[in-house]
């Protein structure tokens, strides 16, 4: 059954992937950091520890993470298009492109240590994402 | 010793007026400009990658280099174009056969390719049922301590030298940075082994400090080499060997290997930037050994010292073993001064004294 | 400069001696007297595995590490035995732990350990003859990697400097530095990698930015040189990292730019945590760094004006006709401003926010007429 974005269970399937595909993650390093990914109104929270997502969750506020990347669904769809098809995001579509100017993903964050772990673990959050190749997503909503 | 602007550039109109000249679109790109010395950089074998050896290849080989660097003195890449004004950054090591060794760049790659994390690389648990008594494991954290301190200063060795040579040799600089972090983990390693589960660290050794300061010292880094690549890790990676054969669980077994493994680069490379330096200048053969001479008797100090020899003769469980892994190590130590152009030591080294003592 | 020792063993009978008496099993044993302490110390998360965290126990942990270790000066590791009459001396010059000290410092090594790439074999090199791009785009690429391959290893040779005059006592900061100086060595490499297998090669080296270089090396302290090269110039190097992955012509150069800012920011995280504890502890060194940055940031100044500018407006504007140089200039325009926003913001994370109404960048944000928000809170 397809699982559709923007979920809480889309989330859950990449955390499910970062255990699936271990050795990947492992090879890229630890990473520790909490971080937001904002669809439009909806706010999900991501939790990493040591190599994997531990946890993920929906939530209100964005209120003890270190960095929120916030886009408009379409955006975030057309991201996740590139990834099903190329099999992870296309040059367009990285996350750091999409952020780095600010007019089309804005990274926000109240502390300049937690805003420098968006960098610090660029290479497992953009896998993260890109596992998305694994999944049957539904991005007709 | 700072360095000062010769302009207070924050008060210089000029260069304000130069920013909003280009930010204004009026732009110069006389750097833009084709170069004709284009090589095929690519690499030679897929699973090896694209490695240092495979773009070393005309303008920017090191075979171009001059054996007297005179031209840059820079952090200008090897191969850049050399604009005027670049500044001096001061180096001491302009000479190729000071420091230049064939195989650093392969070594560089192996220890990159090679690299391990204690963390969680070693089967710690495996420390809870260590299989020792109580001296042998004490034998083990007084040996682990020791090596912390090998750890600690052959850091330093590297790094007192790196930021002096110039950037010509980058393959030098970039293998005394593996170096750098190779002595690192050793301190980590150990340090971690003789810490987990109900640990502690040991004495330090006296003649261990003695040997290091000497090593660290070293008046060249030529000398230093010596001291640090081919002696003293020669025998590290055979204690790290015998370490291995006298672990009696898998994380000291693992812990040995690996020691073995990486002291083999820093051997290798001294063992090469040797024969390097004295087939390009081989009166240098006297200095060296004369250094040599002198180091080795610090050797033999760290050799003979009781807080080294006796937890080795505990954990090796007699006299015997330790005899055959120390003239093991001499004899292979005199072998690669041998391959390295330093003739036969035998004759003239401490060591062999200490040998005798031993029989 | 020599240092051969306070013993000739080739003429001491006492170790003819002792070595029959330990060849016959007689052994003194005095090692097995340590009086170290004994600590229990495990994996608290075995997925992490054992950290240097986990070793922060009793005598042997950073936390009991006091701000002037006294005594000792030689190769004994933190915790061990020893007898400062008699070991020798190293002749350490960073003695105090506010000299090199970080927050979070053992993280931030273990993180490393754990994050090493490879740049031979972790880039995908052979997808890179398979990607077009416009030779124009290609030459300031290189002239890119040029000056990347030129400025990474400042932030090798720096610590290097640095890191044999710490006493051993401070391992932690010690082996983050070797990580660094490994770090920024793999960041020289890919560079030049990567403008070599491009076509062009290596284009210019840049005066101004060596002026930058020198002053980073020579600078009078480690934390003076530290303020400058971890925070103020590596972080100008994480926004510019961040930049060139925007504008890179290619995925493998994506990858590429991916891999070396996670290294980078995890330096510029020390930097600040440095600087936070100096401050914290040893207040009375504000001036001190205050008068490095000031030099500093005028260094910094002087680099508006070179090659790299162009290459990368022309990069940013994707060619050299004038609507892709307006273009180009937009964006580099904005870069800039964000390498000072962000400084700004690090200044504030290490509570050095009194620094920013000294920052000499101000008068130049005034001149571009972008002062505004340059130290409100991050949003990009």
């Amino acid at each position: 059954m397809s699982i559709p974005f923007p979920s809480l269970d889309f989330f859950e399937g990449l955390r499910e992937r970062t255990t699936e595909d271990a050795a990947r993650f492992e090879k890229l390093g630890t990473c520790d950091t909490s971080f937001g990914v904002r669809v439009g109104k909806q706010l999900f929270g991501v939790h990493f520890e040591v190599y994997e997502c531990a946890r993920v969750e929906a939530r209100r506020d964005a209120k003890g993470l270190d960095f929120v990347l916030t886009a408009e669904p379409a955006l975030w769809k057309s991201m996740l298009r590139g990834v099903l098809a190329y099999g992870g995001a296309d040059a367009e579509h990285t996350l750091n492109t999409l952020s780095h100017l600010g007019d089309r993903m804005t990274v926000e964050y109240d502390d300049a240590e937690g805003h420098d772990k968006f960098y610090r673990f660029m290479a497992t959050i953009q896998e993260f994402f890109d596992q998305a190749r694994h999944l049957d997503v539904d991005l007709s909503n | 010793m700072a360095y000062i602007a010769p302009k207070d550039f924050a008060s210089d109109p000029a260069i304000v007026q130069k920013l909003m000249k280009v930010l204004g679109g009026d732009l110069d790109l006389s750097w833009m400009r084709s170069r004709d010395d284009a090589i095929n950089a690519r690499p030679s074998q897929a699973k090896r990658g694209l490695t240092l050896d495979d773009i070393n290849q005309g303008v920017y080989s090191p075979d171009r280099s001059p054996e007297i660097v005179r031209h840059n003195f820079s952090m200008a890449p090897r191969g850049a174009f050399l604009p005027p004004g670049l500044p001096s950054l001061g180096y001491k090591l302009n000479r190729k056969s000071e420091v230049w060794s064939n195989n650093a760049a392969a070594l560089f790659e192996e220890g990159k390719a090679r690299h391990w994390a204690p963390a969680h690389v070693v089967p710690w648990e495996q420390l809870r049922e260590h299989g020792y008594d109580a001296r042998e494991a004490a034998a083990w954290r007084q040996l682990a301590t020791e090596l912390i301190s090998i750890g600690l200063v052959t850091g330093d060795v590297p790094a007192r030298w790196e930021y002096q040579m110039n950037q010509e040799f980058h393959e030098i600089k970039y293998l005394m940075c593996v170096q750098m972090l190779d002595a690192a983990r050793t301190a980590e390693a150990w340090r971690k082994r003789a810490l987990y589960g109900d640990g502690g660290l040991g004495v330090e050794c006296l003649e261990l400090g003695e040997l290091l300061k000497m090593v660290a010292d070293s008046g060249t880094y030529p000398c230093a080499s010596a001291s640090m690549n081919v002696l003293l890790y020669s025998f590290v990676m055979t204690l790290g060997a015998h370490l291995e054969w006298a672990a009696k669980n898998g994380a000291d077994s693992l812990l040995g290997t690996r020691l073995a493994q990486d002291a083999g680069r820093f051997v290798a490379y001294g063992v090469d930037h040797l024969r390097c330096m004295l087939r390009a200048r081989p009166s240098e053969a006297h200095s060296l050994n004369g250094h040599l001479d002198l180091v080795e008797n610090g050797l033999v100090g760290w050799l003979g010292a009781r807080a080294h020899l006796e937890p080795l003769v505990v954990v090796s469980g007699g006299f015997e073993p330790v005899r055959t892994f120390y003239e093991r190590s001499v004899r292979e130590y005199f072998e690669r001064c041998a391959a390295a152009g330093l003739g036969d030591r035998r004759a003239r080294s401490p060591l062999t004294k200490f040998l005798s003592f031993l029989a | 400069m020599s240092y051969y020792g306070t013993t000739d063993w080739t003429a001491n009978d006492d170790l003819m001696l002792r070595l029959r008496d330990i060849r016959k099993g007689n052994l003194e044993l005095g090692w097995l007297k340590t009086g170290t302490e004994t600590v229990k110390a495990n994996a608290e998360n075995p997925r992490r595995g054992f950290t240097y965290l986990d070793c922060n126990v009793g005598s042997y942990g950073e936390d009991a590490l006091p701000e002037i270790p006294r005594g000792p000066r030689g190769s004994a590791p933190r915790g061990a035995s020893y007898d400062v009459a008699k070991q020798a001396d190293l002749s350490p010059e960073l003695n105090r732990k506010s000299d090199v000290w970080a927050y979070k410092v053992s993280s931030f090594y273990e993180e490393a350990m754990s994050r090493q790439w490879n740049a031979t074999t972790d880039i995908p090199w052979r997808n890179l003859e398979h990607e077009e791009r416009p030779i124009e785009l290609e030459i300031a690429f290189a002239q890119l990697c040029t000056f990347f391959t030129e400025v990474e290893m400042i932030a090798t040779d720096l610590p290097a400097k640095w890191a044999w005059r710490m006493n051993n006592q401070f391992h932690e900061v010690k082996h983050f530095i070797a990580s660094q100086a490994i770090d920024e060595a793999r960041h020289a490499e890919v560079f030049r990698k990567r403008a070599l297998a491009g076509g062009v090669g290596l284009l210019e080296a840049l005066p101004q930015a060596e002026h930058s270089l020198k002053a980073i090396l020579d600078g009078d302290t480690y934390s003076e040189a530290s303020a400058f090269m971890h925070l103020l110039a590596e972080g100008n190097v994480l926004t510019m990292f961040r930049f060139s992955e925007f504008i890179s012509p290619t995925p493998t150069d994506k990858r590429m730019f991916q891999l070396v800012m996670q290294d980078e920011a995890r330096h510029v995280s020390y930097g600040m945590q440095h600087l936070k504890w100096l401050l914290d502890h040893t207040p009375e060194k504000k001036e001190q760094i205050h008068a490095a940055l000031d030099e500093a940031e005028a260094f910094s100044l002087a680099q508006f004006d070179s090659a790299l500018f162009e290459a990368m407006i022309v990069l940013a504007g994707k060619g050299t006709k004038p609507e892709n140089i307006k273009k180009g200039i937009e964006v580099v325009g904005t870069l800039q401003l964000k390498q000072v926003q962000e400084y700004y913001h690090r200044l504030n994370r290490a509570g050095f926010q009194e620094r920013i109404s000294r920052s000499k960048f101000n008068d130049m944000l005034a001149a571009m007429g972008a002062l505004t928000g340059a130290a409100s809170k991050g949003v990009n």
